[in-house]
Order: structure tokens, then C-alpha cells, then sequence
């Protein structure tokens, strides 16, 4: 229980902690948590069970534990696996959480939002499906909150807490969790391109301004020739006796029609004149136009896009795939960035075991000397964030391109993290792999983005040391990725 | 169901045949001078006046009160859009509210749907506003006016006919009487819509052209129209409440003028009715000589149905005032009813009395002095009022026929007169269901 007030005393199961920080202080997990909100009418009270939730989501330990709260908290409901008061209620299916949790070991899970939104999910049972959520004032709509919560950012939580400026409701109802949810937007459709997660409901179609991706759209009818909202309705008329168009206030006079070309008086729709079409005039630049021309406005940068340009977005539920699944059990994922491609590209376990050979084989003939080149990739969420989709992939094509062309593509390579890529160069000593390592790291200069986050690239060579009986390739690897 | 004292033609001199000579001319021309050429003349002096005072007509007031269209429907089907689009395309500022009430609605479905299609297009319209009202249940004209008059809001009311379509200056031209609050009722005026159809049709044509729009106006000139048009009836709403809606029974129509006509002469009041000849509302007539006789073996006989059974206590001049009085008297009764029988048995005994050649070429000068008049009073009627004055001398070639065509119609008349006095044929009419004729106290 997470309270001010302890609800319960502690027994055999459960125990009281004042706070989320004290909870992860005194290590006590795995476990459930309840978190206390008797005094959730207040905003400040709601504000901090949120902080609670997030502290705990953002920790290795409780990412995935079954979380919940003792009262509605109307939009904290929807990020917790349910409201009790009393975890004997939710006793089989809180156990259910952690039994499946058990499997999961912690080292897998430290930065590493994907396969912490697969735990996440996979824990909860075959039939859990990640829920869309729509979040009507928020530039991105509709977005995956529990997925949002495990992403591990800058969010300054006192900072949030702080913010007197918004009252009560509009303050939770904001969650100030924008750049969360655009992250959890990417890592879910990241998941599905990869194959670990498969759409399940489509709940609903809502499309995007191409420019800003917001989709707070305003659909303007519009003058064909000045692109002015300021238009009227002309209805035509047709004159019978001498053929002649015109808009009908032409052939107003007084209380009655008549043509301004033949003078004849219209009396009668049908048989002294007709209505050919509907026309439009423009108030501004004076054009006739049939159509008008109907664009989307959108809300926020004010950009005018023709519908069919519109990014149409469909909104689905997730589920789980066997190869999620498999990700979660095996704490491996293949990596999402294709440094290296191709018949020399192995999957890690192959990879180890080739360095194993290497090793066993220079023991016998010690001038077959081989070297190991780390290459990793930091911030690339953030970039690829802040870049939007398009622009990030250009950028990392080309620099994919570039390391390519540095290396021999003949060599082993694999993957042993999203951006981490090893390369295995037999035949080469330290020093000479050092100077690919520099020529790569030297890529740093080039790399120029007008964001503030930058995708940093660090290329190191590693000797085997070959008197390491016992101690795998696996392990070697795990070790030299720390001082990458 | 109209009166048309232009066509007085042929009939009323037809006893000058009894002399064939000009003794036996001058001893009838007391008769024509009487009463035709008095009628003929006031007509073309009330037309003269209207046409003077139409030309020193201002600029129209920004008067522009809310207008309620009742539009009596039954199976006109696609026709009433036609209607309903006639309507909405008035150029008239005020709102306007068009209420088609769909008689029957269960079986004229037809009609019904094509009402509902008209939702759409006259919601376009700034200021038309379009209620279709389905009355399953068959109840007759009188009962869709009355419940269209509960559903109204205007302070005009029109009584108008699905199968009517509307000049687009109409709701203009009628509204601009109401101005005066001494007028309690405009008469619209009807044209024929489908005078191309065939001779019959263009004939009506004249016919509604000289009895209607011009006969009229004259009238109305001197306060004396007789009749407001069922098809197109303007009153203002405060009238129809006093006299308590529309009567159940056949001829609601010149009924509620005769009602009307009644408050006049009890309540010494100066209201009094309209008739706006550019107020213009364009009816189907039947085409065949067949359906013309049928239509109006039915109209008339529910004229002699007012005037001998219901309306009989009103016939006095304390009631009516004098000059409606008169001219009731006058041109319902005399011309719409005795006319036909005295002129019936002058013929027979003309035939009877002299020889055929002698009787035939009496009828020859007769039909030669009413053509004549008929021309001339057609040529001023256009002149001076014709809003369509090439469409109506079009027909100028038809007029030879109409002297004959007149008397047919009156003919036709005589046995729609007996019919209904001696079996009571006003019940078997098509306006109502017979279980509502059958209940009526009337």
C-alpha cells in the first residue's frame, strides 16, 4: 500500500510505504501495489498518485507489476489494472502478473522501453490487448498512455506537481505527458513493423495534418482562385426568350425579374425561366467558381492541406505476437536499426559462438590474431523524435551507406541491442581496427541536425583475452557494450 | 367553380329570335340593355379604373407579414413539387410557410414521397420554410385546410391547390392588400396552365382569361367580387378565426366568401375582398370536351347547392349590403341559375314557332352581336391588363368558337341545376369522401 495514511496494518503480505521513493528505497519486490488515494478529490492528490504510477512504471522493478488504486480517480483509472482497496479481490490475477514475471530477468529490461512495453504486456495475460486512447485537447489524439508511462524520460515530476497554474481538473486531464505519448506512438508502430505486435481492433479513423501531425483539422470551403473564405451563393437564371445567364440579382428589379438583356419580365420558374446552376462569387478577388474548394485547416500550425493529402491514421487495439512473445521470454530483440545486412549477418547466439571458435582457433595458431568492433548508437529515439519519420530514416540511411563502405563487408557482424552492432575482424590487430573505429567515430562531425538531441556514435575495438576459460563470449560482450 | 359573366354570349338574347325582325329586336333589346350591356360595361369601367390606379402605384412599402400556404394535396404526385418549388422561388422577403397537406397520404404515397424530396430544396431557401403534413386517413379539402390553418403561423393564409404553380411576383402582389386592415380576403387569379394541350384547354383559356382575370378585376374595382377561388384563396388569419375555420361540405370555396360577404352586412364594417389580377396562379384544366363537362356538372351543381339549400337566410340586402346583394342576385342567381333555364325554353320555343331557316339565321346575327362584343371587350382586356399579352392575342383566332363553346358550358349548367334540385347530387362529389359529405349537417 502507498498512502500518508496506512490503510491496512502491515501483516504477512501486505506492507505500508509512505512512497513510491521509499517503496523502490527498501527493495521490496516483486509485488502489488495498491496506492492509496482516499483524498483524490483534491487535484494535488491526484497529481501525486500520478507521480506515484510513473515512478513506479519508470522503475526495472515494477514495469510491469500489477499496479492499482484504492478509489476512481476518473483518468488515473485508465492507467492502472484496476480500482481495490483490498488485494485479496485481485489476488489470482495480480499472482497471474507476477508468476509470468518471474521469468523476466532485470538486466533485460534496463533501457529498453520496447521490450518493456512486450513484458508489460505479455504478463497480462494472452488476452490483454494495449487499449487507444483518445485525449480530445491533445495534438496527437489518440495515443497508448500505458505504453507512454513505461517510456523513461526527462519528465520532471516536480516540476509537474508544482504547476499551480492550471486548475484541478485541466491539470490532470493534460497529464503534461505529451512527449510520452508521441514516444509510445512511435515505439507502438515500431513493435507492429517489426512483427511483435499485431494490430487487433480497428476503433477508429481519424487523420493528421501532413505538417505538424496534430489532428485538430477545421474543414473550410474556399474561393478555387484566392484560396478566401469570403464567398457567396450566386443562383444563376436562365431566360427563355433570349438564352441570356446571369447571377439572379441581375434580373432583379424592384419586386420582380427581368431580364437585363431582352427586358422581358420572368414570371413563371419553368416556363419563363430556369435555374441552370448554382454559382459562387468570390468576395474578395470578384472570381465565379461552381465548386468551391474544400481544404483542411489544421488547428495549430494553420497549414491548408486538400483531404486526400491528409495522413490518415486508423487507430487499433495490440496484441502480443509469438515473436513478442518469444522477445520477452528470451530478453532478445532483432535489432531495429539494419547496420548490417546480408549472408554474414548472424543472429548473437551464432555470432558467440563464431568468437568461441576464433578464440579456440588462435590457441593453436597464435598469429591468427582477430579483433571485435563495437559500434553504438545513442538518442536515437530522441532524434528520431524530433526528426519526424522521414527525415530520421534519410539520415540513417546515409549513414548506414557511409559505415558500409568503411568496412569489409565479408566480415561477421551482428546485433546484441537495438543500437548496438558488433563486428567481428579476423586477420586484423587492435591497432589497425582502431583506425576503422576512429574513421567511423569521426562521422560524429558530420552528423548536423537543427534539433538539440544528436545521434552520437561511439566505435571501439576489443582483443579477446584468450586466458579466460568460463567465461563466454556472451558475457565478454555484455562487458564490452558497457564501456561503449 | 367560377361565374363568367364575360361569356354572358349568346344566351340571354337568344328570345330576340322570337321576333327576327328589328321590332321584334327592339321590343328584346330592353333585355340586353338591362342586363348584359350594363354588366359588359361595368366590367370594362372597373378594368379602366383598376389599369389607372395600377399606373399611379407607388413603390411598394416594406411591409412583408408572414405567409402561410396551405397547399390541399391528394394525388397530384410530382405536380405538387412544381407547387412547393413555385413558392419557395417567390420574390418576397418575408417568410414564407408551406404547409402540403397530403390527403389521404396512406394511399397517395406517391404524392406524400414527392413532398418529402421538396424537404431538401426549400431548405436552401432563406426564409421558405416547407411542412408536409400526412394526413392518412382521407378527410377531404375542408379538413386538410383546417388542419393546415392549426399548423400555421403566417398572418396571411393561402388556400392553394397541389396541382397550382405560382407566378414568382404572387405572394408579393396579394400581401401588399393586406396593408389595408379593412381588407379581410384577396381573390388570386387563375390562368390555364395547359392551353397548348388542345382546343378545349385553350378555349378555357379565354374563357378564364375574360371571367376571371378581367371580369374581376373589374368588379373589384367597385368592392363586388362575388367569389374567392378555391384553387387560390388569400385571407388574413384574424378573418378565418372569427368565422371559425372552413365549413365541412362541398364548395368551401364561394361558402367562406359568402360568410365573409355576411360579416360585411352585419357588422357595417368596411371589409371587404380583393381581387389582385397579378396575383397569378396557373391551373390544369381537363383537355377533353368530356372531362370540361364533368368538372363543371360538379362545380355548378354545388353552386345551386349554396344557394338554394345552405345560404338561402343570407339572400338579404340587410345582411349582404346592397350592391352585394344585387350582385348576387344578379350573377349567381339569375345568370348562374334561371339565365340557363330561360334561355333553355326560348330556344324551344323559337324552334318550335318558326321555321328553321327563319331560327337559324337568327342564331347567325345573335352569335355575330356577342362575338363582336367579345372581341372588342378582349382586345381592351389585354391591352390594359394581359400580363402576358402575346400568349393571350395567340389565341385570338380561337375566339370565334367561343360564343358556341359559352353555350354549351351553359347548357351544361342547366343539367347540373336539375340534377342537384331534384336528387341532391352535391353529395356525390369528388372533393370529399362520401362518409364525410354523408355527416356533414349540411
Amino acid at each position: 500500500m502507498l498512502g500518508d495514511i496506512p490503510a491496512h496494518h502491515s501483516d504477512r503480505k501486505t506492507i505500508d510505504f509512505s512512497s513510491a521513493s521509499e517503496l523502490l528505497a527498501r527493495k521490496v519486490f516483486p509485488g502489488a501495489v495498491i496506492i492509496d488515494g482516499m483524498k483524490s478529490n483534491s487535484s494535488s492528490e491526484g497529481l501525486k498518485a500520478l507521480s506515484e504510477i510513473v515512478e513506479l512504471r519508470r522503475s526495472v522493478q515494477f514495469c510491469y507489476s500489477p499496479i492499482y488504486i484504492s478509489r476512481t480517480m476518473q483518468q488515473l483509472d485508465m492507467l492502472v489494472d484496476g480500482v481495490t482497496s483490498d488485494i485479496e479481490d485481485r489476488l489470482n490475477e495480480a499472482d497471474a502478473i507476477l508468476e509470468k514475471g518471474s521469468r523476466i530477468k532485470e538486466e533485460w529490461l534496463l533501457d529498453n522501453h520496447n521490450l518493456r512495453l512486450l513484458t508489460y504486456m505479455y504478463v497480462r495475460g494472452e488476452e490483454y490487448e494495449l487499449p487507444p486512447i483518445c485525449s480530445p485537447f491533445s495534438p496527437w489524439v489518440y495515443s497508448y498512455p500505458e505504453a507512454a508511462l513505461l517510456v523513461d524520460s526527462s519528465l520532471d515530476l516536480s516540476k509537474m506537481l508544482k504547476a499551480e497554474d492550471l486548475s484541478g481538473l485541466e491539470r490532470l486531464r493534460s497529464f503534461r505527458f505529451d512527449k510520452e505519448m508521441v514516444l509510445a506512438l512511435k515505439i507502438v508502430g515500431f513493435l507492429e513493423d517489426n512483427g511483435y505486435i499485431r494490430r487487433s481492433v480497428l476503433s477508429d479513423r481519424i487523420r493528421k495534418c501532413p505538417k505538424c501531425k496534430t489532428g485538430h483539422l477545421n474543414y473550410l470551403d474556399l474561393c478555387p482562385n484566392c484560396g478566401s473564405i469570403d464567398f457567396q451563393k450566386k443562383t444563376m437564371i436562365h431566360c427563355f426568350v433570349c438564352g441570356h445567364v446571369a447571377p439572379d440579382t441581375d434580373f432583379r428589379r424592384n419586386m420582380s425579374f427581368v431580364c437585363p438583356k431582352c427586358g422581358s419580365v420572368l414570371r413563371h420558374l419553368g416556363s419563363d425561366y430556369d435555374h441552370p446552376l448554382e454559382s459562387h462569387e468570390c468576395n474578395d478577388c470578384g472570381s465565379k467558381f461552381i465548386e468551391p474548394d474544400v481544404k483542411a485547416e489544421c488547428l495549430f500550425c494553420k497549414t491548408r492541406t486538400v483531404p486526400e493529402d491528409l495522413i490518415v491514421n486508423n487507430i487499433y487495439s495490440f496484441r502480443l505476437t509469438e515473436k513478442g512473445v518469444a522477445a520477452v521470454r528470451t530478453g532478445n530483440m532483432q535489432m531495429e536499426l539494419q547496420l548490417f545486412d546480408g549472408q554474414n549477418n548472424l543472429i548473437l547466439n551464432y555470432f558467440c559462438t563464431m568468437i568461441e571458435w576464433f578464440r579456440e582457433y588462435r590457441k593453436r595458431y597464435p598469429e591468427q590474431v582477430f579483433s571485435l568492433l563495437g559500434i553504438r548508437f545513442s538518442n536515437l529515439y530522441e532524434v528520431q523524435y524530433a526528426l519526424g519519420d522521414g527525415a530520421y530514416k534519410k539520415m540513417m540511411d546515409e549513414m548506414v551507406a557511409r559505415i558500409r563502405s568503411m568496412v569489409r563487408t565479408t566480415d561477421m557482424t551482428t546485433s546484441s541491442a537495438p543500437d548496438t552492432f558488433w563486428m567481428l575482424l579476423p586477420m586484423t590487430p587492435l591497432n589497425k581496427s582502431k583506425i576503422i573505429a576512429e574513421r567511423i567515430e569521426a562521422l560524429n562531425k558530420m552528423i548536423e541536425t537543427k534539433t538539440d538531441h544528436k545521434i552520437r556514435i561511439t566505435a571501439k575495438c576489443f582483443e579477446i583475452p584468450s586466458l579466460s576459460e568460463g567465461v563466454t563470449a556472451r558475457d565478454l560482450l555484455e562487458a564490452f557494450s558497457e564501456t561503449l | 367553380m367560377e361565374i363568367y359573366f364575360g361569356s354572358f354570349i349568346a344566351e340571354h338574347l337568344y328570345p330576340l329570335l322570337e321576333a327576327g325582325t328589328w321590332p321584334f329586336l327592339l321590343k328584346f333589346m330592353p333585355f340586353v340593355l338591362f342586363f348584359e350591356l350594363p354588366l359588359s360595361l361595368l366590367v370594362v369601367m372597373g378594368v379602366i379604373k383598376y389599369s389607372v390606379a395600377r399606373n399611379a402605384e407607388g413603390e411598394r412599402r416594406p411591409y412583408f407579414p408572414p405567409v402561410s400556404c396551405i397547399i390541399t394535396c391528394y394525388s397530384e404526385g410530382k405536380d405538387i413539387q412544381q407547387t412547393i418549388r413555385s413558392l419557395a422561388e417567390q420574390i418576397y422577403p418575408g417568410k414564407i410557410e408551406i404547409l402540403a397537406m397530403i390527403d389521404g397520404a396512406a394511399k397517395n404515397v406517391g404524392t406524400y414521397d414527392a413532398a418529402m424530396q421538396m424537404l431538401e430544396y426549400v431548405s436552401a431557401f432563406e426564409n421558405r420554410k416547407l411542412i408536409v403534413v400526412p394526413k392518412w386517413q382521407r378527410g377531404g379539402r375542408v379538413s386538410s385546410l383546417n388542419t393546415g390553418l392549426n399548423f400555421s403561423c403566417g398572418e396571411i393564409i393561402m388556400a392553394l391547390d397541389g396541382d397550382t404553380s405560382f407566378d414568382n411576383n404572387m405572394v408579393e402582389r396579394v400581401t401588399r392588400h393586406f396593408e389595408d386592415p379593412g381588407v379581410s380576403a384577396v381573390a388570386g387569379c387563375l390562368r390555364v396552365k395547359n392551353s397548348e394541350e388542345s382546343l378545349v384547354a385553350a378555349l378555357q383559356a379565354i374563357e378564364y382569361f375574360v371571367s376571371i382575370q378581367s371580369s374581376k378585376t373589374g368588379l373589384s374595382s367597385f368592392g363586388m367580387v362575388n367569389n374567392i377561388s378555391g384553387a387560390f384563396g388569400v385571407f388574413r388569419k384574424s378573418i378565418l378565426d372569427l368565422v371559425g375555420g372552413w365549413d365541412a361540405g362541398t364548395a368551401e370555396d364561394l361558402d367562406m366568401t359568402l360568410r365573409i360577404k355576411n360579416y360585411f352586412g352585419r357588422y357595417r364594417e368596411k371589409i371587404s375582398i380583393v381581387f389582385d389580377p397579378e396575383a397569378i396562379g396557373h391551373t390544369e384544366v381537363p383537355v377533353t370536351l368530356r372531362g370540361f363537362f364533368r368538372q363543371r356538372l360538379r362545380w355548378d351543381g354545388d353552386l345551386s347547392f349554396l344557394y338554394f339549400r345552405k345560404h338561402r337566410p343570407s339572400f338579404k340586402p340587410q345582411l349582404l349590403g346592397w350592391p352585394n346583394f344585387l350582385m348576387i342576385m344578379f350573377a349567381g342567381l339569375f345568370s348562374q341559375i334561371v339565365m340557363p333555364f330561360v334561355i333553355f325554353v326560348y330556344l324551344i320555343w323559337l324552334f318550335v314557332k318558326f321555321p328553321i331557316g327563319y331560327s337559324a339565321t337568327m342564331l347567325v346575327i345573335v352569335y355575330f352581336f356577342y362575338l363582336i362584343l367579345l372581341f372588342f371587350m378582349y382586345l381592351i382586356f389585354v391591352g390594359l391588363l394581359s400580363e402576358r399579352p402575346k400568349e393571350d392575342m395567340s389565341r385570338l383566332c380561337f375566339l370565334p368558337i367561343m360564343p358556341l363553346f359559352s353555350f354549351a358550358a351553359r347548357m351544361n349548367s342547366l343539367i347540373a341545376t336539375v340534377w342537384e334540385i331534384t336528387a341532391g347530387g352535391h353529395k356525390d362529389t369528388a372533393m370529399a369522401p362520401w362518409w364525410v359529405t354523408k355527416k356533414s349537417k349540411f
